[in-house]
């Protein structure tokens, strides 16, 4: 029986503005509340799709935004450690940013409202999924197609994938473990941290897992 | 050699081959973008390039341009003011002529196409005119707190689009049709941002009578109090007795601009008599103004008000790092510590050219961070994929995530 072959898929995003915007943390926390939920994704899952060719101190845009523009580092520090492919479902998500905002205000006083210009701006997204053309039918293949396709490649198989999967896995340890039989492969594969990589650095270790089985 | 092939040389071949992809699907679809002026200005330079960008990636591209009379674009002028706030009213008969200039330019031009972008507020009234395709008003400018009568009359025609496009996430504002932020980009190819031989930096410095002898600080800007000039030079004075340097403030000014005048004037007293100032007030000189950018060590934009502030992308293409003021657009191309640093004041911006100038090695290290940052995020080619992506939304309203 011959092998079902890995097809590499890429997405792109357009950025939404809501025309919504926070100037304080009781706005932002508002915000939080009544956004849709493809704001909440955009800032925090789609977060992961920016490819950066400067590394971001935090992981999402909450956590940013509180640190360079809210001046409270003590907040950034409780919204970057927020994994959101760790929780079930957006409402959720919302429910743990809302307790981190309301558990700052219970401990600190309120910061200053930002200067016009530096607000929370709230956007929503969307995304386009296209097929690249490019698969792979061993190992070898695999890795090749790997080093070459776009950083989106990353994003739509390893991230967006555990939201489309609902589970704390991706396509390619999948593939690699149903279709190559190569268990080991796999495990190490999921035991990366990616919320901790960029795009770039998740590639690198996938391509150094592939070299050095 | 094709524009795309260029393109591969500068983003990679995988990029080039992402906007393919994107425009399979929409080969042979007509494409129209309307403007109020061919040459000048940036969205001329901008569609200038993007139409050839699309027709090599098999879109029927077009672009038409609308014809006014002096007193219409006095009106157009106005409403660009108060779109950005500025308390300015109207008269019934402009607003008239408004109407009319749109619907002779309607009955001019051809604006049958599967899609039309129209730029800016001078032809938005075209969408009254529409016969068929999907419609996008792409405003380049802030329209985030306009004035309410000039918006209430304009309001009607934006909300007859399909979708509106803005540069920035602070531009906009709630609309009840898809709005989408799309930022500016720069050409690499242009005079003003392809490579140079350092035979040609030569000339153009010596044309301009700037000599290379000591490290170059340079801002390039209309003569604008918003840019802060004089706050510059207050700044070049502070580091002055720490490091040698040589300061240009470069940039055009215009014959209709009393305003430009006066601040050229009083930029012109307080760099008097400092022969290491050179105040440049020149022409449209692309070229020049590429060379000035290759030539320095730093380069400023410290404005205290902004719009998106494009010449920051130009300079950090050119691996320079920028001390910028926090303001506009600014900070999304100035990553603090990164590609630059974000200022507040004349002894922000001092402190933080003093300390570049002290340490070139990281001042190269940001100039390299910066140049990648702008291969990312504001070249052509990226603008290019968000429209097509745009027109691929238009035609599927109702899908988040579109499956090609």
């Amino acid at each position: 029986m011959s092998i079902p072959a890995f097809r590499f898929h890429e997405c792109v995003s357009l950025v939404q503005p809501t025309g919504k915007k926070a100037a304080d943390l009781y706005e932002l926390r508002g915000g939080i509340g009544a956004c849709p939920h493809g704001c909440l994704f955009h800032h925090t899952h789609q977060f992961f799709l920016k490819a950066e060719a400067v590394p971001m101190p935090y992981p999402n845009d909450f956590a940013v935004w509180a640190d360079r523009d809210l001046h409270v580092p003590a907040l950034a520090e409780h919204f970057a450690l927020v994994d959101p492919y760790r929780l079930p479902d957006i409402e959720t998500l919302r429910g743990v940013l809302i307790g981190i905002v309301d558990a700052y205000l219970q401990k600190y006083p309120a910061p200053r409202p930002v200067l016009p210009g530096s607000e929370f701006f709230f956007n929503d997204t969307r995304t386009i999924v296209l097929d690249t053309g490019y698969e792979a039918a061993d190992l070898a293949s695999f890795k090749e197609n790997l080093g070459r396709v776009n950083p989106s490649v990353l994003y739509y198989h390893f991230f967006q994938a555990r939201t489309r999967l609902h589970l704390p896995s991706d396509d390619f340890s999948i593939w690699i473990e149903d279709c190559l039989g190569l268990g080991e492969i796999a495990a190490r594969i999921r035991r990366l941290d990616p919320y901790l990589l960029t795009l770039e650095e998740l590639r690198r270790a996938l391509l150094a897992i592939i070299e050095k089985p | 050699m094709s524009l795309l092939s260029a393109y591969a040389e500068v983003i990679g071949p995988e990029a080039v081959h992402t906007l393919e992809r994107l425009a399979a699907p929409l080969r042979g679809r007509s494409f129209l973008h309307v403007n109020s002026t061919a040459a000048g200005g940036g969205v001329a330079e901008i569609l200038t390039q993007l139409v050839p960008i699309f027709r090599e990636l098999g879109l029927d591209c077009r672009w038409e341009v609308i014809a006014g009379t002096p007193e219409f674009f006095d009106v157009t002028k106005t409403f660009h003011n108060a779109l950005q706030g500025e308390a300015t009213g109207l008269a019934d008969a402009q607003y008239d002529l408004y109407r009319r200039v749109n619907e002779d330019n309607a009955r001019r031009l051809d604006l049958s196409a599967d899609y039309v972008f129209i730029h800016d507020p001078q032809p938005a009234a075209l969408i009254a005119s529409r016969k068929g395709g999907k419609w996008c008003w792409r405003c380049h400018i802030d329209a985030s707190h306009p004035h309410p009568a000039v918006w209430e009359f304009l309001r009607p025609y934006v909300e007859s689009y399909d979708a509106a496009v803005f540069s920035m996430a602070s531009y906009s504002q709630v609309l009840p049709i898809l709005q989408f932020r799309i930022p500016p980009a720069i050409d690499p190819f242009s005079q003003k941002n392809r490579d140079l031989s350092d035979r040609e930096i030569e000339r153009a410095l010596k044309k301009y009578a700037v000599p290379r002898d000591k490290p170059i600080i340079l801002q390039v800007s209309r003569f604008d109090r918003f840019k802060d000039p004089l706050g510059v030079i207050a700044a070049y004075r502070m580091v002055k007795p720490y490091a040698d340097c040589r300061l240009v403030l470069a940039g055009g000014t215009a014959a209709d601009d009393p305003e430009g005048a006066l601040v050229l004037a009083q930029v012109r007293e307080a760099a008097a008599e400092d022969p290491n100032i050179h105040v440049l007030a020149m022409p449209q000189d692309d070229l020049a103004i590429n060379a000035l950018q290759r030539a320095a060590a730093i380069v400023l934009q410290k404005s205290t008000r902004e719009g998106f502030g494009l010449t920051v992308s130009e300079a950090l293409w050119k691996k320079k790092p920028v001390i910028a003021g926090a303001v506009g657009g600014l900070p999304l191309q100035v990553i603090e510590g990164a590609t630059g640093y974000l200022v507040h004041s004349p002894e922000g911006a001092a402190f933080r050219i003093r300390s570049l100038l002290k340490r070139p090695a990281l001042a190269r290290r940001m100039g390299q961070r910066g140049r990648d940052h702008v291969r990312l995020h504001f070249l052509l080619s990226r603008q290019a994929r968000d429209y097509l992506f745009l027109l691929h939304a238009m035609d599927r309203p109702e899908e988040t995530i579109i499956r090609l």
